[in-house]
């Protein structure tokens, strides 16, 4: 590959370095490396061979400088702890004295052999093996060089909740372009529904909007909503996103906001931001607030656009806002860093037979409620029945509705019900102190901040918990019963409430699984985007450029969700302010006499790295995106791929090496 | 994106008095003019109508509301009465029995 390698006389000439770590006792106590360091020295090809109590210590890297200069080495195997450790230090002490890192390999004699056994002679023959593969490995390594490749500047995010938003708004006050992507009318997610938030009951509203409106007046930020991410080719730093953008039939820049359209429309429907409480026309406004400020015409629910039919709001429109011809539009983006924001939906109550559910027979889901105690909701803010618009007496709250039940539906906690529930409870208490409130509960889980204290106040305020799974919700007459247990006193009863709050799981929403295809992000067993490491890369999925935050990854609150977009953002922020991204260059190679055009290859790649050259009928690595994980070259059938470093022949060598030693 | 579960697209609990319509409607069909074109049928957008299964004298099926639905299913758009070619349905006012849709 490099000039080096070409000047180089065969294998037989490399000068090998081997250096035997004690780490301390973790490898010197079942491995006698002294001994090791002699018998070394005979390997072919080794020159010089040395122990060091910690390789990795400053003393330590020093010594091996030396010696790589003193001996004159072209490669060294380091036998230490695993290479996930410590392989870029040694690289990099033995870049600093001119060998190429690619030219350092790591015999795991702690890992691999130390720690798992405590036979000191066998572990000793086992470690010298180990050392032995990776010294027949090391005289058929080449000298490589990364891979670099430039770095689109700009990010996209996609879904626009308060977790978007946030990542949003971090990039683009960083200085990066951003485009904010999002499948809804207007931007702003569940949290615009809300409210008030817990523990401080500040309006939700009001402190989500200043944060919307930002975004739509920010020159870093590009806005496209009503659309959806339908295809993402390439590679991280160089992403090109396929956007389709469903028409609005409303032009943006002409409305004006009068209404006129809303008056005239003549069909009805519920309205989603209400929970279905409240209406809306086929023309309307999401929310008062929604950005971007326009009107949109529901095209499913519309009696149709042809101006014969109906054309009562293109008619009132005076602005001439309103354009029955608009049309699907196709968006290409190219981005450097994509960021995933996309949310949650409630559990369809339905799935659960045993539990009524429905405005009609008074029991509703938490979101709805939330719109019944908004004072921006259908009723203005007073919690009324959806049945008959009385005041409810006694209202019911019920947690884990689908939530902690691995028998029948999702089998983790939903995080945020116990705090809400206790928020609802609490505002309904605050509004009518006379109505009688009960929480139905498996346990109460409110840890967070001031969670704990606030579920404390809604129980000093007479609010009765009762620890305790219903059995069933059903109506007769007006009234909905709830037949339950409580577990604390083995007693059983039976309420008759006005009204039934229900608190379901929280699901990853509703295209999560088509958004895992498009941008080939794991998900998890309950369909929730997975991150690369549950610690430590929450907010990186295994996907290079790819990063998650918020309720799209697991049920989390507020507070959560906005330092995961903002974690989200830094992570996408420190990928964009390279100017260059480096590749390792363990990658795939076609020998192209050898590749017979099958496609083998292309179908395994786990990462899309292969494509077609139709013309001269081969596969084509894309070096960029190959991992190095070697799939496709031991299924080529015509051995046309070989990894970097990892070819056919070293792994033979390695492998003779093994069995011989076994063996003796 | 927020999306409405199956189960909460028929019922809407509060309905403001802007939204409540203040007059009534009714379709007024003369069945003796209908020559069973069907354009009413096929045309109203909320499939609100049906052929009947009465013959009028012309010897055609003229149309009829569906059993199951009512005049508010209907969108009051009044676009069969500016299909049928026979002048034989209009959307009236149900006070104003005098003619057309104003």
């Amino acid at each position: 590959m490099s000039q080096k390698k070409k000047t180089r006389e065969p294998e037989e000439a490399k000068r090998l370095g081997v250096f035997v770590c004690h780490c301390g006792k973790n490898i010197a106590a079942t491995v006698d490396v002294e001994n090791i360091a002699k018998e070394a020295t005979n390997l072919h090809g080794v020159v010089h061979a040395a122990e060091s109590h910690y390789l990795c210590s400053e003393p330590g890297q020093k010594a091996l400088q030396d010696d790589i200069k003193y001996h004159r080495l072209d490669g060294i195997i380091c036998a230490c702890c695993s290479p996930t450790l410590h392989e870029e230090t040694f690289r990099k002490a033995a870049a600093d004295v001119g060998i190429n890192k690619y030219e350092v390999e790591i015999a795991n004699i702690r890992e691999k052999c130390s720690w798992v056994h405590s036979d000191k002679e066998k572990a000793t023959v086992k470690a010298m093996k180990i050392i032995e593969t990776k010294v027949e490995k090391a005289l058929l390594n080449e000298a490589l060089t990364p891979i670099s490749v430039d770095v689109n500047r700009n990010a996209m995010v996609v879904g626009a909740g308060i977790t978007g938003i946030q990542a949003a708004l971090d990039l683009a006050n960083s200085g990066y372009h951003v485009y904010l992507v999002e499948q809804s009318p207007t931007i702003g997610g569940h949290m615009a529904q809300l409210t008030s938030t817990f523990p401080t009951l500040d309006c939700s509203q009001c402190i989500l909007s200043p944060k919307m409106s930002e975004i739509a007046h920010h020159d870093n930020v590009e806005l496209i909503t009503n659309a959806k991410l339908t295809s993402v080719t390439g590679f991280v730093g160089n992403f090109k996103a396929q956007i389709t953008k469903k028409p609005k039939f409303v032009i943006e820049e002409l409305c004006n906001l009068c209404d006129d359209c809303v008056e005239v429309c003549p069909v009805i429907v519920p309205n989603e931001f209400e929970g279905g409480l409240g209406p809306r026309k086929a023309i309307y406004l999401p929310f008062p607030q929604a950005v971007p400020s326009a009107y949109i015409l529901d095209i499913e629910n519309c009696l149709g656009i042809h101006p014969l039919v109906c054309s009562k709001c293109r008619d009132a429109c005076e602005q001439k806002a309103i354009n029955y011809d608009m049309k699907e539009e196709i968006v290409e983006l190219n981005v450097g860093a994509i960021v995933i924001a996309t949310g949650y939906d409630l559990y369809d109550i339905s799935k659960i037979s045993e539990y009524d559910f429905g405005p009609e027979v008074d029991v509703i889901d938490g979101l709805q409620f939330e719109r019944l105690l908004n004072s921006a909701g259908p009723t203005g803010g007073a919690v009324l029945r959806p049945s008959d618009h009385k005041k409810p007496e006694t209202v019911v709250f019920v947690q884990c509705v689908g939530s902690r039940d691995p028998e029948h539906h999702m089998a983790y906690c939903s995080k945020i019900c116990c705090t809400y529930t206790g928020k609802h409870a609490l505002l309904l208490k605050d509004q009518e102190p006379e109505t009688e409130v009960y929480v139905f509960y498996i346990d109460i889980r409110a840890a967070g901040r001031g969670y704990e204290e606030f579920i404390d106040r809604a129980q000093e305020m007479g609010v009765i918990y009762i620890r305790g799974k219903p059995s069933k919700i059903f109506r007769e007459g007006d009234k909905t019963i709830i037949w339950a247990a409580n577990t604390l006193t083995g007693e059983r009863l039976e309420v008759e409430a006005d009204l039934v709050v229900l608190a379901p799981a929280m699901i990853p929403s509703f295209d999560t699984k088509i958004l895992s295809g498009v941008t080939k992000c794991n998900l998890d067993e309950y369909g929730f985007f997975k991150e690369a490491h549950v610690k430590l890369k929450p907010v990186e999925s295994l996907v290079q450029g790819l990063f998650v935050a918020g309720t799209a990854l697991s049920p989390k609150d507020i507070p959560e969700c906005v330092a995961q977009g903002s974690a989200a953002a830094s992570k996408a922020m420190a990928l964009l302010s390279k100017p260059q991204l480096y590749h390792d260059p363990i990658v795939a190679i076609v020998n192209e006499k050898a590749c017979s055009g099958c496609k083998v290859c292309q179908s395994l790649c786990p990462y899309g790295a292969i494509s077609f050259d139709s013309v001269k009928n081969i596969s084509v690595v894309k070096e960029i995106l190959c991992q190095g994980c070697g799939t496709c070259a031991s299924a080529c059938p015509s051995l046309a791929l070989t990894l970097k470093n990892q070819t056919d022949k070293q792994i033979e060598n390695m492998i003779r090496i093994a069995l011989k030693t076994e063996a003796k | 994106m927020l999306r409405l579960h199956m189960t909460l697209r028929k019922i809407i609990s509060f309905i403001p008095p802007e939204y409540k319509e203040q007059e009534k409607w009714h379709l007024k069909i003369i069945t003796d003019r209908c020559k069973g074109c069907l354009f009413c049928i096929n045309f109203c957008p909320t499939e609100l109508l049906e052929s009947s299964p009465e013959i009028n004298s012309k010897g055609y099926h003229p149309p009829k509301i569906k059993d199951d639905m009512d005049m508010d299913d209907c969108a009051k758009c009044g676009f069969c009465e500016l299909i049928c070619p026979e002048f034989s349905i209009f959307l009236e006012k149900e006070e104003d029995t005098t003619g057309a849709k104003k």
